[in-house]
């Protein structure tokens, strides 16, 4: 699936941020490729700049984790739906939701939610995953999918810090020591694994982030099916010899074979009268020819009749001390290209 | 055999499906399909003008009168309209929050704010918004005046300039007598009534229609190719239609467009074409005057924000939201229905009357689309049945066949059914890939039932495609409506028949659960990024110098003190005090600079140094204050106060230095360069005192340790704080020289341009910067240690206002690592010896007062070596930041999460084959695919043109312009109509004529019925072979006319459209060769 699934926050210092984002891709080069640095600030941060997450799939996609994508225009893009969805967007509930928008780039789906953190401006942090893509229908198809799994992913991630937050609230409580000392000063956001206390969470993201675009991308799945298929369950005898048997419907290129417009070229009149006479009538007949490939005649002449017998074997190639029958048309390369035929048996009247 | 019994059941069903669906439509209750309008004016703020919940259609009374007066009870009379009134219960509770959820809560751009769905929990709704501008009254006449042209021209499909507004404002049709808003007094509803509004708003409509002028049939082929024509140019279409919008849709992932193919990407705003009439009216607006001076307009107008609400009740609905997103294009034109009707009835009065049915037309479109008759799809099901199953389907399908064609495809019914399907042949063209040998269907890579793992793209799209028929080209999205008042049955059996010839693939939905996995990566690779060009990086500096300089006039000011004043610790104080209490400061400064004036050697210097930090350090309460309005003044006063105070400063001292700096600065613009020499000065001068420099440089550091309140704060300072702190802080207790710096940062532009002319400097800077002058540092962070945690969080200083925007941007690795290195060059002396080729020149004017300059010098020295330093580690994070560049050095790789089914049958049959194949309804139901009605055609003909437009417009700005078409088969008349643009309606094909014309002989005949369709399929292939004969030679010969055509092919002129249109599936260029205007 052709998206990106990013996990943006609120940073006190730097607005609305995208943090950590997972993308599919088939071309080696993007998980490697050198990106810009964003900026140094912990809560901003996720795996940092030089690291990269990656997982390969058997079909040769690769999801791939980073901090930011280094195309530009995308980080750029990113950036506006961390905006669009952690500050513009209004939610029915006041704790978060979900929201689909579309904006100049693409399309965005975006679930926002709130994190706890002692250390946070009223206590608690603003997060949203968002799912950027260009193909609108399908974003909006699997909008049930992914809107689950956000939220079960917003959910972890809840219960998570507000483990670390009780934690922490039970050595001081941090209301009542602001209440107290009057200060408000919140210091530099805290990193997503402080929040959260766990040190692999942005890995968690990934296999959650991956599983997405994977479920998502498998989440219709289409079977074609041809008439063939249908004959074949109701008559599995009737294909033969029919339409519908492979390579009825196609005759081989001018490439391979002398077209019948250049073989009236290269005979003169009566020879290629005679030569189409008996290649439509059935007539057995054998070129032999020295400079001229007589193979790219004969597939010319053989196209001229049923394909389906492949190995047809009236028109072939002379073969040295044959006798042939009187019957058989013999067509030979005299000189200089010229031709001449041997063969007894008359032209219809019309022909000649 | 289910099936089977299914489908027989269902033709049992048949006669008394009329009642039968009123009951299934009533599931869909109409509360659940609420209809809000908002209007939003920069002046007046939000209004809401309609809710549909809030208003309560009853039967008039005799003595209705809407009330005129504003009233606040409730309920209250607001529209008397064609035998119903309309009842204001008062506001629902939740408009405001509603409305702020349409908005949003900051002003957006409204052109980007496109199609917005917002899923919500308890209640559980899915709102459907749309932002759009309000319209003006002077279009509303206009459209109101032309509504009676659009009848006559309706009939003709022609493609007259005329026709184009005419059949748009169909709406308002709907729209009847008052006018009227929610909100009684000034509705507000209509913008402003300047000679532009009424332009702007005329653009709504033409917009919609701007196609038809881009499209001039010349231009039309040659550059629409659609996603994937572009390369495929020959068989194989099926398959690569679906790979090539998966690559169409990709991201650009890396630094160049990766792109190599060329396959066109979708248009990155086209997915909000249902909302994006503005923006692209302004680029392809139909003239461009209009266009410009609307769109200019625009942004002055008042916004209108519609929401459409759909609730789902109960736990067994849910499934209702799902349908919703699954059928998005079918959502997204009812939105713009909805629109549409919105403008009608601002437009033309009856306004709630107008909107209220606008819900009720929503409510059943929702009934119809969720619980409306559905037919079984023929093929799909013979195709997907067991052998069993597949043979009694085909005999019953032939039964029907025959049955139909008995008293449809007679001469008295103008061969109803051979007509009809020559055209549903012709446009539903999703056959062609089940029987064309051109198109194979890669059979050897599909595995039956595991789950497809090859270039995933979107399945429900593909289908979708498949059965409107949009895999020629041009791309024309076809539905076919039968129409017949009294015979049901036929029209069932039809409906039937079609769906065998109407197909499409089979979609599955797969539902998956995310099983917890390791997240333990299986390996590590690190990778070895090219080294990076750092010396080049340098080098190009220059350039964005320039922009910053450009950018940050302010910056300029403030280093600029510092570079006239001798201590580095001073002249941050005099930075920051300079403008706010001038007096004070004036003597604190005079003080400290005569102070270190007496003391001629470093070592007073460097003490000067420790009390201030310290102070600085103590009560940073006193910075606070004060920075703000340093910073928060605009330049020029702070250099005009500044001048003063440093006047002053330099008369106490007598410097020439400061003097000179002091002009440059004056001179403002030009400040740039003097400035810079200024500064390089002092470096010169210490020269002489070459030998005592490093033992002040370590004295000074020796010092502070010693003196500083606790150590490990005068190392955290010095090594570590930038780490931590580069986010917002900045911290004064910090090592003087890092406050310095940073004001030295600022005056990066001014240094760095001087830098280009002289390559000395460069060179110096370069050498500085060489990380191997670093010394090991052991990097004691302290973390124990309370004081500097406190002041950490602490000291947020305001500077953090600039501060901030400055960080935003600076690079994480490269920070600290500056830090460090200002502190420990000082104690390199090789940098030193490279100053002097550089600063000869100034030494001259010096002279006067050796003593003081000396002094100064030596003091100046610990701040000029940072001072020069710093701009070129500004400049190193700056050409940092510029390319921003850092290399991966780590992967680490992790398994793929695997797909588990979330059931053991997790595949659930989904798609459009179940839902948009219509069975009979007693109304027409937009946007289905295949349907039959039991209303008259004229009843329904304008709706399903405005359909067809709406389809055109929402697909507008795709690749590929979509023609919408439709074909109506009318059993009353027993004619075939194809309505739509560029569409002529051919006759019945002889080919069609002909395959149908022997399948009842064949039936009677007894011929087992798979033979029957066994010839059906291979006649439906034989087309196939035909069309490519004809692309063959269509393309092989220069010109081609019909009659040459017909008797080589041996065919019928009526087969042509049939042929080229099957043609342009597997040979789309035979259509950029020849008009498609065929037949």
């Amino acid at each position: 699936m052709n998206a990106i699934v990013g996990l943006c926050h609120f940073c006190e210092a730097h607005g609305p941020r995208p943090l950590f984002c997972t993308f599919t891709t088939d071309n080696e080069s993007h998980t490697t490729e050198s990106s810009k640095s964003g900026v140094q600030c912990s809560g901003c941060t996720s795996l940092g700049p030089e690291t990269v997450f990656v997982s390969r799939d058997d079909d040769g996609t690769i999801f791939c984790s980073r901090e930011s994508v280094p195309n530009a225009d995308v980080t750029a893009f990113l950036r506006q739906a961390a905006i669009r969805s952690i500050t513009c967007e209004v939610n029915w509930n006041k704790e978060g939701g979900v929201v689909y928008f579309s904006d100049t780039h693409g399309h965005v789906l975006s679930l926002t939610f709130q994190v706890k953190d002692t250390w946070a401006r009223g206590l608690k942090r603003w997060f949203s995953i968002v799912v950027l893509m260009k193909d609108k229908m399908l974003l909006l198809n699997i909008t049930p999918l992914l809107t689950e799994h956000m939220q079960k992913i917003a959910k972890e991630l809840q219960e998570l810090a507000d483990v670390v937050y009780d934690a922490e609230q039970k050595v001081c409580s941090q209301r009542a020591l602001r209440l107290k000392t009057g200060r408000n000063d919140f210091g530099q956001s805290r990193s997503l694994m402080h929040l959260t206390g766990s040190e692999d969470v942005f890995k968690r993201l990934h296999s959650n982030f991956t599983w997405m675009l994977k479920a998502g991308a498998h989440t219709y799945s289409e079977k074609l099916y041809t008439s063939q298929d249908l004959l074949k369950k109701l008559q599995p005898q009737a294909l033969k010899n029919s339409i519908f048997e492979p390579s009825t419907c196609s005759v081989p290129n001018d490439e391979e074979c002398m077209s019948l417009r250049s073989l009236e070229k290269l005979l003169t009149k009566t020879v290629f009268k005679v030569l189409m006479y008996c290649t439509l009538t059935g007539v057995y007949i054998v070129i032999k020819s020295n400079k001229i490939e007589a193979d790219a005649i004969i597939k010319g002449l053989s196209r001229l009749l049923p394909v389906n017998q492949p190995n047809y074997t009236r028109i072939s190639i002379a073969k040295s001390d044959e006798k042939l029958l009187t019957s058989v048309c013999l067509v030979e390369e005299v000189e200089n290209g010229n031709f001449s035929y041997k063969w007894a048996g008359p032209l219809p009247v019309k022909l000649v | 055999m289910a099936l089977f019994d299914k489908l027989f059941s269902l033709k049992r069903k048949l006669d008394d499906r009329e009642s039968r669906n009123r009951d299934r439509s009533c599931q869909i209750n109409p509360e659940q399909v609420r209809l809000l309008l908002f209007k939003e004016c920069d002046w007046r703020g939000r209004k809401l003008l309609f809710d549909s919940s809030a208003i309560q259609k009853v039967p008039a009374g005799k003595n209705d009168r809407p009330n005129l007066r504003q009233t606040d009870e409730t309920p209250n009379i607001v529209e008397v309209s064609e035998g119903f009134t309309y009842l204001y219960k008062g506001p629902a509770e939740d408009a405001s929050v509603l409305g702020e959820m349409i908005f949003g809560a900051v002003a957006m751009n409204y052109k980007n704010v496109a199609l917005k769905i917002h899923i919500m929990d308890e209640p559980r709704r899915l709102m459907c918004t749309k932002v759009f501008c309000v319209p003006s009254r002077r279009i509303s006449r206009v459209i109101t005046e032309r509504h009676p042209e659009r009848r006559e021209a309706g009939g003709s499909g022609d493609l007259g300039s005329r026709s184009k507004p005419l059949s748009v404002p169909l709406v308002t049709e709907e729209g009847v007598s008052l006018s009227f808003s929610l909100d009684r007094g000034d509705s507000g509803y209509y913008g402003e009534h300047s000679p532009y509004s009424s332009v702007g708003s005329t653009q709504d409509y033409f917009s919609m229609f701007d196609i038809y002028d881009n499209n001039n049939q010349d231009d039309f082929c040659s550059f629409h190719l659609p996603p994937g024509r572009k390369l495929s140019t020959s068989s194989n279409g099926s398959w690569q239609r679906r790979t090539f919008q998966n690559m169409a849709t990709r991201f650009d992932l890396g630094h160049q467009s990766t792109n190599l193919l060329g396959v066109p990407t979708i248009n990155s705003n086209a997915g909000s074409s249902d909302s994006q009439m503005y923006s692209n009216s302004s680029t392809s607006g139909t003239s461009d005057s209009i266009a410009s001076s609307g769109s200019a307009m625009l942004h002055r107008k008042n916004k209108l924000g519609l929401a459409l609400l759909i609730s789902v009740t109960d736990s067994t609905q849910i499934d209702v939201v799902r349908q919703c997103l699954e059928h998005s294009p079918q959502l997204q034109a009812l939105v713009c229905r909805l629109r549409l009707a919105t403008l009608s009835a601002g437009a033309s009065g009856g306004f709630v009357s107008t909107l209220y049915r606008a819900a009720e037309h929503a409510a059943r479109w929702l009934s119809d689309l969720v619980y409306g008759p559905r037919l079984q799809p023929v093929w799909l099901n013979l195709v997907m049945g067991d052998a069993r199953t597949s043979n009694r389907l085909a005999e019953s399908l032939l039964s029907d066949l025959c049955s139909i064609l008995s008293v449809g495809d007679t001469k008295s019914t103008n061969f109803f059914i051979s007509t009809l399907l020559t055209h549903v042949l012709t446009y539903h063209l999703g056959w062609v890939a089940t029987v064309s040998p051109y198109d194979t269907v890669d059979h050897q890579t599909r595995q039956d039932d595991a789950v497809d793992t090859r270039k995933p793209y979107n399945a429900l799209w593909a289908q979708l495609s498949d059965l409107c028929g949009s895999i020629g080209f041009p791309p024309r999205a076809a539905r076919t409506i039968i129409s017949g008042t009294s015979n049901t049955q036929f029209v069932n059996r039809l409906l039937m028949v079609l769906t065998y010839f109407v197909r499409c693939g089979d979609v599955k939905r797969n539902d998956f659960q995310f099983q917890e996995c390791m997240v333990k990566e299986n390996k590590v690779v690190s990778v070895t990024p090219s080294a990076p060009p750092e010396c080049a990086g340098l080098r190009r500096t220059a350039t964005h110098v320039n922009k910053l300089g450009q950018c940050e006039s302010e910056s300029l000011t403030v280093p600029s003190v510092n570079t006239q004043n001798s201590d580095s610790s001073v002249s941050t104080l005099a930075a920051s005090e300079v403008s706010i209490k001038r007096s004070s400061t004036l003597a604190n400064l005079g003080q400290k600079l005569s102070n270190s004036s007496e003391f001629p050697v470093e070592e007073r210097s460097s003490t000067s140094d420790v009390p201030v930090t310290s102070q600085l350090k103590r009560n940073p309460t006193v910075m606070l204050p004060l920075q703000p309005s340093s910073d928060s003044s605009p330049s020029s006063s702070l250099s005009e106060n500044e001048p003063e105070t440093e006047q002053k400063v330099v008369f106490v001292l007598g410097d020439n230095d400061k003097l000179v700096g002091l002009k440059n600065k004056s001179v403002g613009g030009k400040c740039v360069k003097k400035s810079s020499k200024v500064h390089n000065e002092p470096v010169i001068l210490e020269i002489p005192e070459k030998t005592s420099e490093p033992c002040k440089n370590e004295g000074c550091e020796q010092d502070k340790r010693a003196n500083s309140p606790s150590k490990c704060c005068g190392q955290t300072l010095q090594h570590s704080k930038p780490i931590k702190h580069s986010g917002f802080k900045f911290e004064f207790d910090k090592y003087p020289q890092i406050v310095t710096n940073y004001m030295k940062s600022k005056n990066l532009e001014i240094l760095d341009r001087h830098y280009i002319g002289k390559p000395g400097n460069l060179k110096l800077d370069n050498f500085q910067f060489d990380p191997t002058i670093v010394p090991p540092i052991q990097e004691d962070r302290c973390e124990t240690c309370v004081k500097c945690q406190m002041m950490e969080s602490m000291l947020q200083t305001p500077t953090n206002a600039s501060e901030m925007e400055y960080m935003n941007d600076m690079p994480r690795q490269s920070e600290p690592q500056f830090a460090k290195e200002t502190i420990v060059e000082d104690t390199t002396s090789p940098h030193r010896e490279m100053t002097p080729k550089t600063f000869v020149r100034r030494r001259k004017e010096n002279t006067v007062v050796v003593n003081f300059v000396k002094t100064n010098k030596t003091s100046c020295d610990g701040a000029s070596v940072t001072e020069t330093k710093r701009p070129d580690v500004r400049k190193v994070t700056r050409e940092k930041e510029k390319a921003r560049v850092v290399d991966v050095k780590q992967v680490l790789e992790f398994p793929v999460p695997a797909l588990c089914a979330a059931r053991a049958n997790a595949q659930a049959r989904s798609g459009f084959d179940g839902s948009l194949l219509g069975g009979v309804t007693d109304h027409y139901v937009p946007d289905l695919i295949l349907q039959g009605t039991i209303a008259k055609p004229t009843a329904w003909e304008p709706e399903l043109r405005r359909d067809l437009d709406l389809t055109t417009y929402l697909n507008k700005t795709l690749d590929t312009p979509i023609q919408a078409i439709a074909i109506i088969g009318d059993i009353n008349t027993w004619q075939v109509r194809v309505i739509g643009r560029e569409c002529g309606s051919g006759g019945m094909s002889s080919l069609v004529g002909a395959m149908l014309d022997t399948l009842p002989a064949m039936w009677k005949a007894r011929v087992p019925a798979q033979q029957c369709i066994s010839f059906l399929e291979s006649k439906l292939r034989e087309f196939c072979v035909l069309s490519k004969t004809l692309a063959d030679m269509l393309m092989s010969t220069d010109f081609c006319d019909i009659a040459t055509l017909t008797k080589s092919l041996n065919i019928d002129v009526n087969d042509v459209p049939l042929l080229l249109a099957v043609a342009t599936t597997h040979t789309p260029q035979v259509a950029t060769r020849y008009g498609l205007s065929y037949g």
